[in-house]
């Protein structure tokens, strides 16, 4: 059993999520696309000696939080795709786009062309998904994806009770003057979590062919001297 | 007979490989110029000098002069321009007793490649075992332009020339880097001078302590407020010793240094089981304020001079052996994660703006690794052991105080309710004293007095009892609707999509005219309906947005609307939506509009569902009127009826029997916190009630 997706042969689908019946559900889904459908049902110690055991003719579905069984997997959801997509295995990643998910994700978001929500998650949106990730393999990102040195300026930074910097309130003149990107500390280069401050402007390599915010991702993040 | 024949060869290195050693191995000015110094602690220096001269620009030097231990030539032929390669051993310690810094050389590249040249001038204590009784002086010159000349690295020569000097001059070693690539910036300036600083432990009170000097305005202020040590001003001092076999202990002192709880290694290790901690002997110590203007009214020290003072060095530094290690403790390094479990459970936990610490290891047997990039140790078992001993600490400090806390509170509460009944005896006292026809009065009135406080004091207590309910309801929703909205939903959607896409592959076109798409599609709405529970609830819970900032209310608006709309849908409400043009904004929180809107909305919809209409309705208008927003939240309910229009604002004031009466109290308050006024229409546009909310703004 294998499916041709563009020009890559896949056999192997792996479903990831550390809920058995999610897992299950996922792998419904995945088996109506004819090919060998593993539920990973053990828990994965370390990351590299797992993605030792999936191979160039295998795909990768993965829910993005893996942390309600204990241990089951060391990495959250977005992490793992974007190991698998570094070593061109074709893998989609599937979340409810809730606010914290997405502050977990948009740093890894470079290398994870398609999140699907539950309700998107079919055989058909899967190949489409998959075919995204063989196609940017090959370097062809789409427009939306590629990205460009981009000013962004903190329009406000948030502060917690403690007085620690908690989120910095950006916005990207040449995306969407009006919008505001609420961007946590965390997602910030240590070097620029310093320095965030109120009006900070900065240089950074964005996808602002993108529409949805979701979809952005942030890179290179250069200071501009005074 | 054949002949063969042979050459030797080597590997040899290109220049090029000096350039992308240098200058990719070392991240910063300051960190170069600390490998440098790092050199002079290793020399067994006591004072160490760092001039900077005409950095303003490109051109400029750094020059470091130290009174160490020098080098003779051999040393540096044969230890100081070998890369890579590094004499100093764990094992053995300097004259001084010093544990060496253990720089490989490349450190030491990328510092004085910042320059086009360098100069190296050392009279050595000891020229081999010797003393250097004849004062030879060593010099190189280093010119970088000819290795970028060169081809091959052994190419270019390094000439080591001695000259005698006078003989009381004492060992020293300078090195002048020249020609300096780039400029310095006055924040490069205060970076290397906090990195001075800091580098030797200045927490501690070894006078006898290496201290390396800047040469620069910026060091002296630094200086002056690192030498403030602010400790006594602490409300509670960690101090956490691990030893040799890897038991932990701990106390937390008072500001006087008085011991108020101690604690054993189970008590520390209580997460892991009482196992020992594989590490270095370590020391922790940690000093928490609490930085507010009450705690700091009776000090002699201003607030203000604390909070400069940890802003510019608290944070948890590391110290092993002596000497600092980069980047622990920076401006933004929380290597405790102590801003985390702040924000996970805020009550008593110190977070690295309100506390200053240092951890100081003894690793005697050189297991800590620090990455050749000076960005840290290297993060092994070793590293991480050490991490959750002061972790560990940590946690049993916040425990502490939590009980400390509690044990107030309680007492608060008693204090309170003890001198409530005192105050009062007090006055009856005062009332007896009267004469009689005064007293009767008195007495009367005051009984009037007493009773209508018990009542208010009654109410306020229901009141209180009931927000309790409230949030325990609000807690446990927030828990379900993580759960639910996570799997079961989830899976009940996944399974119904290939229930439907698979019985349409089994009946082929006779699919639409089975039984089966009415139930599947029955499903769907239940589920749509039943996920708005677990979205409205999550989202409401967000912490962002009980920030205060530039908010838009429609935008607001349009977003809670988005999440009832499967909500309404189901139990079929017509909503009608007519906002004003242009986005109005104010500074306030999110929170807060959804809390007036949200409340506006479910009142619509008990209304709606008491009145039982035909047609269900409900309106959301926005008009703006200079800068005044006007909101307007209309439906076809009942109305308000049989209650007067003042008391609906009132807690607890409800026509709803399942109602906590709550809803509009809150709309009133956070309208109130955002300076606007709210009203009622008994009966307005649709019939129902018009609720209207006037929010002042910022801009449109």
């Amino acid at each position: 059993m294998s499916v041709t997706l563009l020009d890559r042969e896949i056999n192997k689908i792996h479903v990831i999520d550390d809920d058995t019946d999610s897992r299950e559900s996922y792998g419904l889904t995945v088996e109506e696309m004819e090919v060998e459908t593993v539920l990973q049902n053990d828990r994965v110690d370390n990351i590299d000696t797992f993605l030792l055991t999936i191979g160039n003719q295998d795909a990768v579905v993965s829910d993005h939080h893996l942390k309600k069984s204990s241990s089951y997997f060391p990495v959250n959801g977005a992490n793992f795709i974007s190991r698998c997509y570094e070593k061109h295995v074709p893998s989609v990643l599937v979340t409810k786009y809730e606010m914290a998910s997405y502050h977990e994700i948009r740093p890894f978001k470079r290398n994870i062309p398609v999140v699907l929500t539950p309700e998107q998650f079919n055989p058909e949106t899967l190949i489409k998904a998959l075919e995204l990730c063989i196609v940017e393999f090959k370097g062809n990102l789409s427009q939306t994806r590629k990205t460009w040195k981009t000013l962004v300026r903190f329009d406000d930074v948030l502060r917690d009770d403690a007085n620690n910097k908690t989120v910095a309130m950006a916005i990207l003149p040449s995306w969407n003057r009006n919008l505001v990107i609420n961007l946590k500390m965390i997602e910030l280069p240590p070097e620029i979590q310093e320095i965030a401050e109120p009006d900070l402007r900065l240089y950074a390599h964005v996808n602002i062919d993108a529409e949805d915010p979701y979809e952005l991702y942030f890179q290179n993040w250069e200071i501009i001297a005074k | 007979m054949s002949r063969s024949s042979f050459q030797n060869a080597s590997i040899r290195f290109s220049t090029q490989i000096i350039k992308r050693l240098g200058e990719e191995l070392n991240p910063s000015i300051d960190q170069s110029i600390l490998e440098l110094v790092k050199n002079s602690y290793d020399a067994d220096a006591t004072t160490c000098t760092v001039t900077l001269s005409n950095v303003s620009a490109e051109g400029g030097s750094v020059t470091i002069e130290d009174d160490g231990d020098g080098m003779d030539g051999n040393a540096i032929k044969n230890s100081y321009l070998v890369l890579g390669q590094s004499e100093k051993s764990f094992s053995k310690r300097t004259r001084l007793n010093r544990i060496p810094a253990g720089s490989k050389g490349l450190g030491r590249l990328a510092a004085l490649r910042m320059g086009t040249a360098v100069d190296l001038e050392s009279i050595p204590l000891k020229i081999g075992n010797r003393l250097n009784k004849t004062k030879q002086k060593f010099t190189i010159k280093i010119d970088w332009n000819k290795f970028d000349n060169a081809k091959l690295v052994d190419d270019v020569i390094i000439r080591i020339n001695s000259t005698k000097v006078l003989a009381n001059k004492p060992p020293s070693t300078t090195v002048a880097i020249k020609y300096l690539k780039s400029k310095v910036t006055e924040r490069d300036i205060k970076k290397v001078a906090r990195g001075l600083i800091l580098l030797s432990d200045p927490f501690d009170d070894d006078p006898s302590a290496f201290k390396p000097v800047l040469k620069a305005p910026e060091f002296k202020e630094l200086e002056k407020l690192v030498a403030k040590r602010y400790f006594d001003d602490a409300d509670y001092h960690l101090s956490a010793t691990l030893d040799k076999d890897g038991n932990a202990s701990a106390e937390i002192l008072d500001y006087k240094g008085k011991v108020l709880f101690k604690a054993t290694h189970k008590e520390i290790a209580i997460k892991r089981k009482d196992a020992k901690y594989k590490c270095p002997v370590t020391t922790f110590d940690l000093w928490a304020f609490i930085l507010n203007s009450t705690s700091f009214s009776t000090r002699s020290t201003s607030l203000g001079e604390v909070k400069e003072w940890l802003t510019e060095f608290g944070g948890v530094h590391v110290y092993e052996n002596g000497l600092r290690v980069n980047p622990y403790g920076n401006q933004g390094n929380d290597w405790l994660d102590m801003n985390l479990s702040r924000a996970r459970s805020p009550e008593e936990r110190p977070s690295t703006n309100t506390s200053i610490g240092v951890t100081r290891i003894r690793d005697s047997k050189g297991l800590l690794q620090q990455k050749t990039d000076r960005s840290g140790f290297i993060e092994d078992d070793v590293f991480h052991e050490i991490k959750s001993f002061c972790q560990d600490a940590l946690e049993w400090m916040a425990k502490k105080r939590l009980e400390i806390a509690e044990k107030k509170r309680a007492k608060d509460r008693e204090q309170t309710a003890s001198e409530s009944t005192n105050s009062k005896e007090n006055v009856k006292e005062q009332i007896s004293k009267l004469r009689t026809n005064d007293r009767i009065e008195l007495v009367k009135a005051f009984e009037s007095y007493d009773k209508a406080v018990q009542s208010q004091v009654n109410t306020l207590r229901a009141e209180v009892q009931l927000y309790r309910t409230l949030s325990t309801a609000g807690i446990t929703a927030a828990t379900f609707s993580h759960e639910s909205n996570g799997n079961p939903i989830k899976i009940i959607k996944l399974n119904v999509d290939a229930i439907e896409r698979r019985s349409k592959k089994f009946l082929g076109g006779k699919f639409e005219e089975s039984q089966l798409p009415k139930p599947i599609a029955l499903i769907r709405r239940a589920i749509n309906s039943l996920a708005v529970l677990g979205t409205a609830t999550l989202k409401l819970l967000s912490n962002e947005k009980r920030r205060i900032a530039r908010v838009e209310v429609h935008d607001i608006i349009k977003n809670i609307l988005e999440t009832f709309t499967p909500f309404l849908n189901g139990r079929d409400i017509k909503l009608t939506t007519e906002l004003a043009k242009g986005a109005p904004y104010l500074r306030g929180s999110e929170a807060a509009i959804e809390s007036i809107f949200t409340n506006l909305l479910n009142n619509s919809l008990v209304a709606i569902e008491n009145a039982n209409p035909s047609n269900r309705e409900i309106l959301i208008k926005t008009e703006i009127q200079e800068d005044i927003l006007i909101m307007t939240v209309s439906d076809n309910g009942t109305g308000i009826e049989g209650i007067a229009l003042k008391d609906i604002w009132l807690p607890g004031q409800t026509t709803n029997p399942n109602g906590t009466g709550l809803g509009l109290t809150i709309v009133r308050d956070a309208v109130m916190d955002l300076g606007g006024s709210v009203r009622a229409n008994r009966h307005g546009i649709l019939g129902g009630a018009d609720l209207i909310v006037e929010l002042p703004i910022i801009g449109k």
